[in-house]
């Protein structure tokens, strides 16, 4: 029976010219941690190149369902292994696999819940139109759900995810991010936000959400609360 | 009656024949519709009735009554269909998830690495 402590949960949807250095790199630096790819109904060979690398464990979506959708899937696969921890993790390469270490020995220091990342807590080279969105999206997760956060939608968390079995993301689509926010004050768990490394580059940036896709997020969002 | 009103009627009767034939079998929604039918006919057939009616509602005139009417109906159907898509979008997830599970459950069980997912 597989018995990882830490679970990598890396969401994947046309990722082909990212996955493999990802999944190396993160393999290199954690060797011992499970890493769960959930390759969402991609078009491209995503899901063959991830299959290739050695001990990764890759679930496959037929359908693009989201990147909620495919976390949750990734934090099903990872409570089978009996996972303590999950770490959320994006497949474009702009997380830095080092930060996983800091932010697991800060959550065991202090007995936190959840770390979220914030890029805004040390150096970035974020533009300022996303910056200014991110800023805005921190302040209406603030006036939603009463918690002050400086980068409310990384993609990079750890979630002390055997202690939560309620834990569950519903919104298949990128409002998990605000979802997870609510779900932390609804389970009162214990978080921190944690500075840590985006690596953006061209192909991360062409990769990214645009500023026009922030109104259908907050849509699905405020949708996704009225509609249980 | 004039060429417009037959269309309506004619329009109307798919509409209703479609709807009873293929959507709800509810008792209390098919005598709904069938109201509702009744009521268009009559306003199509003689629309100095639906003036009437909207007298009665204090509304200016009869068209202006179907008018809003015809709002509400179209929003409502708009959010009941939305209502129902995400319904429908929940059990694709469901079922997407669930066979992308029960494919890598079989493949780890395989290497003997799981006892099962849920």
């Amino acid at each position: 029976m597989m018995h990882k402590e830490v679970a990598i949960i890396i969401p994947a949807y046309n990722e082909e010219q990212s996955i493999e250095n990802v999944l190396t790199q993160l393999k290199d630096v954690r060797p011992s941690d499970a890493i769960i790819v959930i390759d969402d109904g991609s078009k491209d060979d995503t899901y063959r190149k991830a299959a290739s690398v050695p001990g990764v464990l890759v679930a496959r979506h037929y359908i693009n369902l989201g990147q909620g959708a495919a976390l949750q899937t990734g934090i099903e696969v990872a409570r089978c292994i009996h996972a303590r921890y999950v770490v959320t993790f994006d497949a474009d390469g702009q997380h830095d696999p080092n930060d996983i270490a800091f932010f697991l020995e800060v959550m065991k220091r202090e007995g936190l819940d959840i770390a979220l990342g914030s890029r805004f807590l040390g150096s970035t080279n974020a533009s300022t139109s996303r910056k200014l969105i991110l800023k805005l999206a921190a302040l209406f997760t603030w006036a939603v759900s009463g918690i002050r956060l400086t980068d409310a939608h990384n993609g990079f968390r750890v979630i002390h995810i055997s202690k939560f079995p309620e834990f569950k993301i519903t919104q298949n689509g990128m409002a998990h991010a605000s979802e997870i926010i609510d779900t932390i004050k609804h389970l009162n768990m214990k978080y921190k936000e944690l500075p840590c490394h985006i690596h953006y580059t061209d192909y991360s940036r062409a990769k990214g959400q645009s500023a026009l896709n922030s109104v259908n997020i907050l849509i699905d969002y405020i949708l996704g609360r009225i509609i249980k | 009656m004039n060429i417009v009103q037959i269309l309506l009627i004619i329009i109307l009767t798919i509409g209703y024949y479609l709807f009873f034939q293929y959507e709800s079998k509810k008792i209390r929604v098919r005598l709904f519709l069938l109201l509702a039918y009744g009521t268009i006919l009559i306003f199509i057939i003689s629309p100095e009735s639906a003036d009437k009616v909207a007298h009665m509602l204090h509304v200016t005139s009869g068209i202006d009554m179907v008018m809003y009417l015809s709002i509400a109906g179209v929003w409502l159907l708009a959010v009941m269909n939305f209502v129902h898509n995400k319904h429908l979008g929940r059990a694709i997830t469901k079922m997407v998830r669930k066979n992308a599970l029960d494919i890598l459950c079989y493949k780890l069980r395989q290497m003997d690495k799981i006892d099962d997912f849920k």
